[in-house]
């Protein structure tokens, strides 16, 4: 009939760890309820304390990477094994570690010549490494060393030699994070490159993209050329997404299924570039003078 | 110390996933060491302290990840009392169990996790991500018994209290 202090311990112990849990999934719950800008805000403020130590392993990782690549390759081609056993050698030695980071500044140089050439823009691209990979296998994205100290922000376009990688979509004082094309809710109005057709790139978290929208009666073939269309402003025109590798055609259907490899492959590359926005707006509006007519540069019209 | 402990195992965990396991995805499939650290501990430890590992974890890896903030911390609370309601019916200090839990977790957290997914974006295709489910679950099942032993090392070498349940 009555409850002694020992009978009533473990329902109090109980209730004291249910309580727990539903204080815990209340909390949890009400994360979700947060705005995206807030929400931004958190990821990246915690994120940015490590991102440091981030750089460190990243350029760590991806020096025994290179040189793991290169041991590979020594295996794999017995000829060369004397040769590359003297390499491995001599990569080991200071001097040879300094002319590797020499040799990276002038690949980033090239680099960003490379992307000036072809650009009309006079803003300068932002050089930045990946430091950092989504956690998640459903989501793609990266963090990159950028942040608003260093003129980056929330919208930026991200490439990798004329071909697109992503979009910034939070960014912090030293780092940002870059949702790639890959990502499943990545949208990016392109178009063919020699039919002009358009559509929209979707990701789909396996490394590839399917291209939707395409109408059944457009001729697809793979390997077609596939270019940012630069509709609804967010990315600039003409920059290369990636290629058809498959062809669909479903009888009900009233588009193409079409699978799009990106034409960069995030996990062999160390950099990227960041256009800011208003050099993307420039490049994909151009400046029209208060005529009416379109201002074009000299060597334009060669 | 515990919460010394399940914070800085979770800030080491963070940083190597989010640096070091891109070298070894295979097809786009990374092994997931957070979902594996949600079993380890669900397994190991008494419910009120698994339940703070697992929050802790769910938060960390709703900020090193792209997509709705609170999602993956909702679902570590949810699958972590899940196996710590089934812990006591089952031998979890063995390795077999041990890697069949992780198998089985990985598939219900990755369904679970593209469900509320697809409410949030109807417009993603699923398919492929809910064919990748069961491979991130063989990767994760995989990688288990190394996993396993290093955390037991950390744990008993940094002399923080051992997680074993008294049987």
């Amino acid at each position: 009939m009555f409850c002694g202090i020992g009978n009533l311990s473990p329902d109090f112990g109980r209730s004291i760890k249910s309580s727990i849990i539903y204080i815990l999934v209340i909390v949890s719950i009400s994360f979700l309820t947060i705005p995206a800008s807030i929400t931004n805000n958190i990821k990246v403020t915690v994120a940015s304390p490590l991102a440091p130590v981030q750089k460190i392993i990243s350029q760590t990782s991806d020096f025994f990477k290179s040189r793991f690549k290169k041991l590979a390759s020594v295996a794999s081609n017995a000829q060369k094994n004397e040769e590359m056993e003297e390499e491995v050698f001599f990569l080991n030695n200071k001097i040879v570690k300094q002319q590797d980071a020499i040799n990276a500044y002038k690949q980033k140089l090239e680099f960003v010549s490379k992307f000036k050439e072809g650009n009309y823009s006079d803003e300068k691209p932002i050089i930045a490494d990946i430091i950092g990979y989504d956690v998640s296998n459903f989501r793609k994205s990266i963090t990159i060393d950028v942040g608003t100290k260093q003129g980056a922000s929330v919208g930026d376009i991200v490439v990798f030699g004329n071909a697109l990688v992503g979009r910034i979509s939070a960014i912090g004082r030293s780092s940002g994070r870059v949702v790639l094309v890959t990502d499943p809710t990545s949208n990016v109005p392109v178009r063919f490159l020699k039919s002009r057709t358009q559509g929209m790139v979707q990701g789909t978290a396996d490394g590839t993209c399917i291209m939707k929208y395409v109408p059944r009666q457009t001729d697809i073939y793979e390997s077609d050329k596939v270019v940012s269309s630069g509709i609804g402003g967010a990315f600039p025109k003409s920059l290369y997404v990636g290629d058809v590798i498959e062809v669909k055609q479903k009888n009900a259907k009233l588009f193409k299924d079409i699978k799009i490899k990106p034409r960069v492959a995030i996990s062999r590359i160390e950099h990227v570039l960041v256009i800011r926005k208003q050099s993307v707006e420039r490049i994909s509006e151009p400046e029209v003078n208060h005529q009416g007519i379109e201002k074009r540069r000299p060597d334009e019209n060669m | 110390m515990p919460w010394f402990t399940i914070i800085s195992v979770t800030l080491c965990i963070s940083l190597i996933q989010t640096t070091l396991l891109q070298h070894i995805s295979v097809l786009g499939i990374q092994p997931d060491l957070f979902t594996i650290f949600l079993v380890y501990h669900s397994l190991n430890s008494k419910l009120d302290r698994s339940l703070h590992a697992n929050w802790t974890m769910g938060i960390a890896k709703d900020c090193f990840s792209e997509g709705l903030f609170g999602l993956n911390t909702v679902l570590f609370v949810i699958v972590g009392y899940m196996i710590s309601m089934i812990k006591d019916n089952i031998y979890g200090r063995h390795l077999a169990t041990q890697i069949s839990v992780t198998f089985i977790i990985s598939i219900i957290y990755n369904f679970l996790y593209l469900f509320m997914f697809s409410i949030s974006f109807t417009s993603a295709g699923l398919l492929p991500m809910v064919l990748k489910c069961p491979f991130i679950a063989i990767y994760n099942a995989i990688i288990v018994p190394p996993v396993f032993w290093l955390l037991n090392r950390f744990y008993s070498s940094f002399g923080f209290p051992s997680l074993r349940r008294k049987i």
